[in-house]
């Protein structure tokens, strides 16, 4: 599975890990809705499908880490902030 | 360069302080035009003020907010309470950021996935605005179709001389089934200059997520030829948009300023980019350069854009092209992204050194200086006519009436001095009104807010350090103080809570104090909290009255009690908020009826200025008391002090009235003690004026009565407790000023004599 | 934060026009507007005025006896600071653009054209003084 729910400390988070598949849109968007406040660790996502992009844009959850994918890091950010690291990139 | 920022800090709060009152504002009364105009006009000028500085998550932020606050203007995007809510918390973040930034020097390092949220937010609200809605007449009249317009807008600054095409991809509804992954195919351009992906529909606002159906659109601008972008694209053609996109970027400058900057301005800012353009007279040069930046500096600050101002002086000194970086900047509506060097932080710790004076303050303090000067020019008469030997009953006479004059001018120039460092509580008091709401809303509650005396002046040290304490009995008094509505129903009171903020003058100090009407503390209940908690023994809590054993909220460990807090309704962290205020030279105290509410006090001093201490002392050392902690002092024969086991008590005034040892308080030695003899056969007893109960302080001996200018503790002993501070006597000592309301709390918490040897020096 | 108080006079102008209608016309409409206005006949009674009183903008003329208004802007820009600072509007008959140009190579912050209405010239005169608008 590339998106699991672990418990960090007191609360859940959902890591999304390695390549992510269109199914994962549907695994990922299921946790979501059932956890609404559980932050999504994107770190180790090193490719994000459209599919998974769109649940993220849609139930905007708490994000942590940088997307391991910068297409898709940059979709969830603002488009001209280049990469994550914006302050070294300028 | 810091002053720059230390201006912007100013501005920017400001700002967010006026930008939140109008969003609050609309909250309640929406369709007021004028007000979405000036939340435009505070989020539009934030985003110039932070284009000075390096801080791309917060521009970005700001500029989706801003386009958010367009589109509202435009009417093409509903003021409605999403758009409210989410430019409230652009300004929390703003404000968060803000703070931080002037304690560490950079952006906390959450910032990037907290903007990027927010500004998905605000691109998620202006989706539906974006979908290209073809208006023949707009379209023949303008080149460039809406999307790419505002593709181009957030891509500033473009590449120069660089040929862009832009491509919008509406993938269809079932691509997914399909097999396709519309990302994927932006992946294998490589050169991407800007990438937005929105809902092409508004989300539903509930109901299952269809994760399978694609409703998104995808827009960039790529630096690719348009034949590379066809051919990555060619099995979506069907699903694209391409357009080609020849030097964009004056176009966009233009329509920017124009849209931002009243007209003259922007006129009188392009002629200053000629002036320094157009080739003259060397000799002239830097004058011509000097008045350009003042008439730009001018023109910015005729519409209180000081910060931009102070950049185009700036510049107007470093040379032409920096001055014209920054004017073009300016123009473009993306200030001083140019700005020359980089602003260097230096983190600073303390709150803000600026202060804003108002002209009026300024004016009666030449007054006064300018009074003085004649003063002393007459002084100066009468001391050539002493010289001279001249004797007469007027010389005198006036000498007398001319020190009078210099000693009114010089108080009162005292006075207007220190005036400078006063602002009104409103400054703090209207930070409260958006937590109010939101805690309340959180908590499911109704509440109203009654501020009263936010005229009333204090300090600035004090006025800014009231925020987060206040703050935290708010939270209590909304969360544990006020009861649930159906409760309130039951006990008969109007479902809405009431809390009132309020400030008044009592004597020499300032009162604050926040009042709720809600369930109050049950001194029952603490009594079975301290016990439970080991926080009295059980005898000294006997012999306590509910006023304080209800002051034990205040005590450090009573917080940790969780559950009793809830219960009593009040206590989370009020340590906190004891500590604060006595930091401040405060003193806080609790009042409560059960079922009627509760009142927390804060008495804070005008100004931080001198404070009357005593000196006592306790065996060799000195120490210095706060006057105004001590009610009376009194001798007491030795066997009129009884030993009652746990403690020593006297009767005073008719009244049992404990009495504890300074030295025990402050872990003295016992061989130090006794210094050069037995004990004298009377005590010293300093008679404590306390909020909680009488308590008689026993010292060696009493010394001088003194005004002093204490200072807080500071590095390593910051935090020891039953220390107001320290002060610098006459012959060069340092003098320990205590607390003796935290050493007897203290003291409390342990036992009712125990050492406390530790923590203090 | 209180509003600042309103000073007694927005700022102070300096008119350098040989026509004594042209300035009684620029006084009263600035006057009236809040500003304290001072006149001068030509650039070198201008120099002078400016020696003696700071001054927060200058409205010149071009064509005038002695000394024309843009040999005197450039002879005040080539002062010392911060007097060859203070920006300057000039009004002039002329509309060509070589009459601009020239303006501006000479110090020039701003260039209208005779007549000047009365809002148009209020407006510039407080944005270039950098009073509110």
């Amino acid at each position: 599975m590339s998106v699991r729910r672990v418990v960090d400390g007191s609360a859940d988070i959902v890591v999304l890990e390695g390549p992510c598949p269109v199914e994962d849109a549907e695994t990922l968007a299921a946790f979501l809705l059932e956890s609404p406040t559980s932050p999504v660790d994107l770190s180790a996502c090193a490719r994000m499908h459209t599919a998974v992009l769109q649940v993220l844009l849609r139930l905007q959850p708490m994000r942590r880490g940088t997307c391991g994918d910068p297409i898709a890091a940059r979709c969830l950010a603002w488009p001209h902030s280049n990469e994550k690291n914006g302050q070294a990139a300028d | 360069m810091n002053d720059l920022f230390e201006q912007f800090l100013i501005e920017a709060r400001e700002l967010i302080q006026s930008a939140t009152e109008d969003l609050l504002a609309l909250e309640s009364a929406p369709g007021e035009g004028e007000a979405v105009n000036r939340v435009f006009r505070a989020f539009h000028t934030l985003k110039g003020s932070v284009g000075l500085f390096d801080f791309p998550p917060l521009l970005e932020v700001l500029h989706a907010a801003e386009d958010g606050l367009v589109a509202a203007r435009a009417g093409t995007v509903a003021v409605d309470a999403i758009l409210i809510d989410l430019s409230l918390e652009t300004l929390d973040a703003v404000a968060r950021w803000t703070d931080t930034i002037e304690g560490q020097g950079d952006l906390p390092a959450t910032a990037g996935s907290e903007g990027g949220t927010l500004v998905a937010r605000f691109r998620a609200l202006l989706a539906p605005t974006l979908h290209p809605i073809p208006r023949a007449a707009e379209s023949a009249a303008t080149t460039r179709p809406d999307w790419v317009a505002a593709l181009v807008a957030d891509a500033l600054p473009l590449p120069e001389g660089v040929p862009l095409t832009a491509l919008r991809y509406v993938p269809r509804a079932d691509c997914f089934f399909a097999g396709d992954d519309p990302i994927g195919l932006v992946r294998r351009l490589p050169s991407l200059v800007a990438l937005t992906v929105v809902p092409v529909e508004p989300w539903p606002e509930t109901g299952e997520h269809d994760a399978f159906t694609c409703n998104l659109a995808i827009t960039l601008l790529t630096a690719e030829p348009r034949a590379e972008v066809e051919a990555v694209f060619r099995v979506v053609r069907d699903q694209i948009t391409l357009e080609p996109l020849v030097d964009p970027a004056p176009a966009i400058g233009v329509e920017r300023a124009s849209a931002t900057l009243p007209v003259v301005v922007a006129a009188i800012l392009t002629e200053q980019l000629r002036v320094i353009a157009t080739p003259g007279d060397a000799d002239s040069d830097a004058g011509r350069r000097e008045a350009a930046g003042q008439a730009a500096a001018n023109a910015l600050r005729s519409v209180r854009r000081g910060i931009a101002a102070e950049a185009c002086a700036r510049a107007a000194q470093q040379g032409r092209e920096a001055l014209s970086r920054v004017l073009e900047s300016v123009l473009e509506g993306r200030d001083g992204v140019a700005l020359p060097p980089s602003v260097p932080l230096e983190p600073s710790a303390e709150t803000s050194r600026l202060l804003r004076i108002d002209a009026a303050r300024v004016d009666t303090l030449i007054a006064l200086a300018g009074e003085l000067v004649v003063a002393r020019n007459a002084l100066n008469h009468l001391v050539l006519r002493a010289v001279d030997g001249i004797q007469d009953a007027g010389l005198s006479r006036a000498m007398h009436e001319n020190d009078a004059l210099i000693g009114r001018l010089a108080a009162d120039l005292h006075r207007n001095v220190t005036g400078l460092r006063l602002l009104p509580m409103a400054q703090v008091f209207r930070r409260f009104r958006r937590p109010v709401r939101e805690i309340a809303r959180s908590l499911g509650k109704d509440v109203t807010l009654d501020v009263r005396g936010e005229d009333i002046e204090a300090d600035k040290g004090i006025v800014e350090t009231l925020f987060d304490p206040l703050l935290h009995v708010l939270r209590n008094a909304l969360d544990h103080g006020l009861e649930e509505p159906a409760e309130r129903r039951q006990a008969g009171k109007p479902e809405t809570g009431r809390i009132v903020l309020g400030a008044e003058v009592q004597e020499d100090s300032i009162v604050v104090t926040l009042s709720d009407d809600g369930r109050g503390i049950d001194p029952v209940r603490i009594r079975a909290a301290a016990r439970e908690r080991g926080l009295v023994a059980a005898d000294g809590l006997a012999t306590m009255s509910d006023a304080a054993v209800i002051d034990l909220i205040f005590t450090p460990g009573f917080s940790t009690a969780a559950r009793v807090s809830d219960v009593s309704g009040r206590g989370v962290g009020m340590d906190v908020v004891r500590a604060a205020a006595t930091r401040i030279g405060g003193r806080v105290s609790v009042a409560s009826q059960v079922g009627r509410g509760t009142t927390i006090r804060l008495a804070l001093p005008h100004r931080i200025a001198l404070t009357r201490i005593m000196l006592v002392k306790v065996g060799p050392d000195l120490y210095g008391l706060p006057l105004d902690s001590v009610g009376e002092v009194v001798r007491r024969r030795r066997d009129q002090i009884l030993d009652l086991g746990p403690g020593r008590a006297t009767v005073h005034r008719g009244r049992t009235v404990p009495v504890v040892g300074l030295a025990d308080l402050l872990g003295t030695p016992v061989t130090a003690r006794l210094g050069d003899g037995s004990p004298d056969a009377e005590a010293r007893l300093l008679v404590l004026r306390s909020s909680s109960e009488t308590v008689a302080l026993e010292v060696d001996s009493l010394g001088a009565r003194l005004d002093v200018l204490t200072r807080p503790l500071t590095g390593l002993v910051a935090d020891a407790p039953g220390i107001a501070g320290t002060t610098v006597l006459g012959d060069g000592r340092v003098l320990l000023v205590l607390d003796p309301q935290a050493l007897l709390a203290r003291s409390f918490g342990t036992e009712t004599s125990g050492a406390l040897s530790e923590g203090l020096p | 934060m209180p509003e600042a108080a309103e000073p007694a006079a927005l700022g102070r102008v300096l008119v350098v026009d040989d026509a004594s209608l042209v300035r009684l016309y620029y006084r009263d409409i600035l006057q009236r507007a809040g500003f304290v206005v001072d006149e001068a006949l030509n650039g070198i009674e201008a120099l002078e005025m400016l020696l003696r009183n700071p001054y927060d903008l200058l409205i010149v003329d071009v064509n005038m006896p002695k000394m024309d208004g843009l040999s005197f802007l450039a002879a005040l820009r080539g002062r010392e600071a911060p007097l060859r600072a203070i920006p300057a509007l000039v009004a002039s008959t002329e509309a060509g653009s070589v009459d601009r140009a020239a303006a501006r190579a000479a110090g020039a912050n701003f260039y209208l054209v005779k007549p000047l209405a009365e809002d148009v010239l209020i407006a510039h005169v407080k944005v270039l003084s950098g009073r509110p608008l």
